[in-house]
């Protein structure tokens, strides 16, 4: 169930209608009414594929309840490598083994073996890797001692079946979301309309910006032979907001959905395209997967706690796993390395210490947006072949390229009201330009506002239901 | 939640309001506009006034030369042909909305497979009747039988979202001049096809299709229309048996079924070929005088 299909915009209100008839004080109810429908909303995909979400929770939830069972550090570790060593082998399985089959086979056939293994034809769960990531960082957390272990079952199933984030996000803590969960909630007019407003930002973000960018870069990126350098670069400048838009409307309406019921999801993107720095931009893209490798990975790994060299290795190491947790594919690796490379780069200059104010600041910037829309070219190739002949085709055949004029019109109109709002929101414009600061939540201004940007959403957006970039993660 | 649920009821008369306000601003937008396809179907809705008319996709649009038929058989005529529009459903539209006010004395189907296979185009460009919603009820219920009337008796927006943004874009461009009564003659390519492509086959029945073709038919009959059945040239090989459905129900219905295609007569003449599927301008005027002159023997008879 596509949060941009007719089926979801029938569930939500059902949802969000019947969970609001079961009163406050009944929290478990409302709880086992909500895992109901994560499990339904997840099930409308494959149904057979909620086993493995509920064997991730099993395994976390046994994991947990042993590791503070047992007071013996060993123990305790054991617990936790079982827990990791499950779920990353089912993420393996499904994910990553033909990837590393069809290399080795390759690295074989190079080397003049012959080697015949074996290829998966299961079909990759949607959100497979944000809900392990999620269970994960709770049986981390809860080995660390800094969450407190969940008895409940239901509960703690529904932490990680949370049908607004379960498939593509935000990636949430337990020590965030695990309390709401336990505790009463009550409706909130404020925190409502809040949400209500994300969800149409979202939806805009979706289905205006970025599938009609998606029109255009689609078109060019899946056949390159007839297309020349000028449509490339036109491509690579429209699928950073084709993906910006996908995926921050996505988190936008996961958040939105989340609040309508109560919950405060975490910040997902905080306008990741104004960053003057690679490491800036890290710091505000796809923030709770940033910071989940980060506090996981990087950290453990010595972080910024070690010599020069090795934050560098621990950096490159955080960024390829970043890259490959994106795809199994070598242009995902390639994509992460090339970030890895630039925030080592960026460590040894001591870029992005201090803020960049007036040139300076737009020197910093632009540097940074090319650098980061010259990565996607790698996120978006299908092939590293396909990426290098993007690359060429740029720097050497740049000729007229191919033009929609009608879907440039509008994106240019989207970019330009998302570019106005982030700067507004970044205090880079002055506050008087845009009325929306002053907007309350139920001011006539504001209701107009939601209902203009849903006829604008009917009236200029791409309806087909596509596909969320970020679930085939 | 009752403040919530008035603020959700505000903002739903909000949107009522600037939907309906929308909808009659693109409603002029799509009478003014000069994107192709809105004009010729808001042509097509309102002032088609000849005697004959052709309809069928881009082969039935960049085939046909309203001219030379006009001047073999001495009727008018009008190119009613949609680029894409490959199904009955959107011809069974389009005369639908024509016999609303006026009923011409011939009507040429240029035909394919797409009115009795199965394919991916079912209600390709059907949306581009959805501004006309509400005029003619035999055109609705194609949208009925879609499922897709409903939501844009709903929202008045949503009749445009599949072309607003080139009717906006169009509004302010000049005019197609190159167009003959709804023929757009393509320009000679740079180089012609050179090969054949695999042997065509057919693909399986489709049902709804044949039943709607023959709603189509019943509705030539009704108002006395003879209908002509035509396939144009295109360079593939088909297979002898590619149109046995569509020869079987022009046979049953004593229709006449003019074949340019099952013959070979263009496969040795690339030159005339734009595409595997369609004629440049020349190839386009040296069928459509071969077509005009079969056309005016079937008429005297």
């Amino acid at each position: 169930m596509l949060f941009n299909s007719i089926p979801f915009l029938l569930f939500f209100p059902t949802i969000c209608g019947l969970y609001y008839c079961i009163p406050a004080d009944w929290v478990r109810l409302r709880n086992i009414f909500l895992l109901v429908a994560s499990y339904y909303f997840y099930m409308s995909w494959q149904p057979v594929y909620s086993l493995l979400l509920l064997t991730s929770t099993a395994v976390t939830y046994l994991a947990a309840l042993g590791i503070d069972y047992y007071r013996d550090r060993r123990k305790q570790k054991v617990c936790l490598v079982a827990s990791l060593v499950l779920n990353l082998s089912i993420l393996f399985l499904f994910k990553y083994y033909n990837f590393l089959a069809s290399n080795i086979v390759d690295a074989l056939t190079f080397m003049g073996l012959r080697l015949e293994m074996p290829v998966s034809k299961l079909l990759l769960p949607v959100g497979i890797s944000f809900y392990t990531f999620q269970a994960l960082g709770y049986s981390i957390d809860v080995y660390r001692g800094t969450t407190r272990v969940e008895r409940d079952f239901l509960t703690y199933a529904l932490f990680v079946s949370f049908f607004p984030q379960l498939v593509a996000g935000p990636i949430e803590r337990s020590n965030n979301l695990l309390p709401q969960f336990r505790g009463k909630r009550t409706f909130d007019y404020e925190s409502a309309m809040q949400g209500v407003r994300m969800m149409v930002w979202g939806y805009f973000l979706k289905l205006v910006l970025a599938d009609r960018c998606g029109t255009y870069v689609d078109a060019v990126f899946s056949s390159l032979d007839k297309h020349n350098g000028g449509s490339y670069l036109i491509a690579s400048l429209l699928f950073p907001f084709q993906i910006y838009g996908d995926f921050a409307g996505y988190s936008l309406i996961a958040i939105g959905a989340a609040r309508i019921l109560g919950f405060r999801l975490m910040d997902n993107f905080r306008r990741p395209y104004l960053s003057c720095s690679v490491g800036e931009f890290w710091h505000r893209w796809h923030i709770s997967l940033s910071t989940w490798f980060k506090d996981y990975v990087y950290i453990p790994l010595g972080g910024n706690r070690v010599g020069r060299l090795r934050q560098y290795f621990n950096l490159m190491v955080t960024f390829v796993v970043s890259g490959l947790w994106h795809g199994a594919n070598w242009t995902f690796v390639c994509w992460g390395a090339l970030h890895g490379a630039l925030l080592c780069v960026e460590k040894a200059l001591g870029i992005g210490r201090r803020e960049y104010h007036g040139l300076s600041r737009f020197l910093h910037w632009s540097v940074t947006f090319i650098l980061v829309c010259l990565a996607w070219i790698f996120f978006r190739a299908d092939t590293l072949s396909d990426a290098c002949t993007i690359f060429t085709g740029i720097f050497t055949k740049l000729g007229v390229p191919f033009v929609k004029a009608s879907d440039f019109g509008i994106i240019a109109l989207s970019i330009g009201l998302l570019l106005l709002i982030a700067l507004r929101q970044e205090n880079l414009v002055p506050q008087k330009t845009l009325p929306s600061n002053r907007l309350g939540t139920s001011s006539f201004l504001s209701f107009f506002a939601i209902a203009l940007m849903i006829a604008i959403i009917i009236l200029f957006g791409v309806l087909d239901s596509s596909q969320f970039i970020y679930f085939q993660f | 939640m009752k403040k919530f649920l008035c603020s959700l009821f505000i903002i739903f008369v909000l949107w009522f309001g600037i939907d309906r306000i929308g909808g009659a601003g693109m409603q002029w937008v799509v009478w003014h506009t000069n994107e192709h396809f809105t004009k010729k179907i808001c042509k097509i809705v309102s002032s088609v006034d000849a005697d004959i008319l052709l309809l069928g996709t881009s082969r039935c649009e960049n085939h046909y030369v309203p001219s030379i038929i006009r001047d073999s058989t001495g009727l008018s005529v009008y190119n009613a042909g949609i680029s894409c529009s490959a199904s009955i459903f959107f011809h069974y539209s389009t005369l639908s909305h024509v016999l609303r006010y006026h009923t011409p004395k011939v009507v040429v189907l240029d035909t394919g497979e797409s009115e009795f296979a199965a394919t991916d185009y079912n209600l390709s460009m059907l949306n581009y009747y959805a501004p006309h919603i509400g005029r003619c009820a035999a055109a609705d219920s194609i949208f009925q039988w879609a499922g897709m009337l409903n939501r844009n008796r709903f929202s008045h927006l949503y009749r445009y979202h599949s072309l607003s943004n080139m009717a906006i874009a169009r509004l302010f461009m000049p005019e197609n001049k190159r167009e003959d009564n709804g023929y757009t003659p393509i320009d000679q390519p740079p180089s012609y096809p050179d090969n054949h492509g695999a042997l065509q086959e057919s693909r399986p029945r489709d049902e709804q299709k044949i039943a709607t073709f023959r709603r189509f038919i019943s509705l030539c009959r009704q108002h006395h229309i003879r209908l002509v059945l035509s396939i144009s040239p295109s360079y593939y090989h088909i297979s002898p048996h590619y149109y046995d459905v569509l020869r079987a129900i022009a046979e049953e219905e004593h229709l006449p079924l003019f074949d340019y295609d099952t013959p070979d007569l263009y496969i040795d003449h690339p030159e005339y070929f734009y595409n595997n599927s369609h004629l440049w301008e020349q190839g386009a005027r040296l069928f459509s005088q071969q077509f005009a002159h079969d056309l005016k023997n079937y008429l005297s008879h």
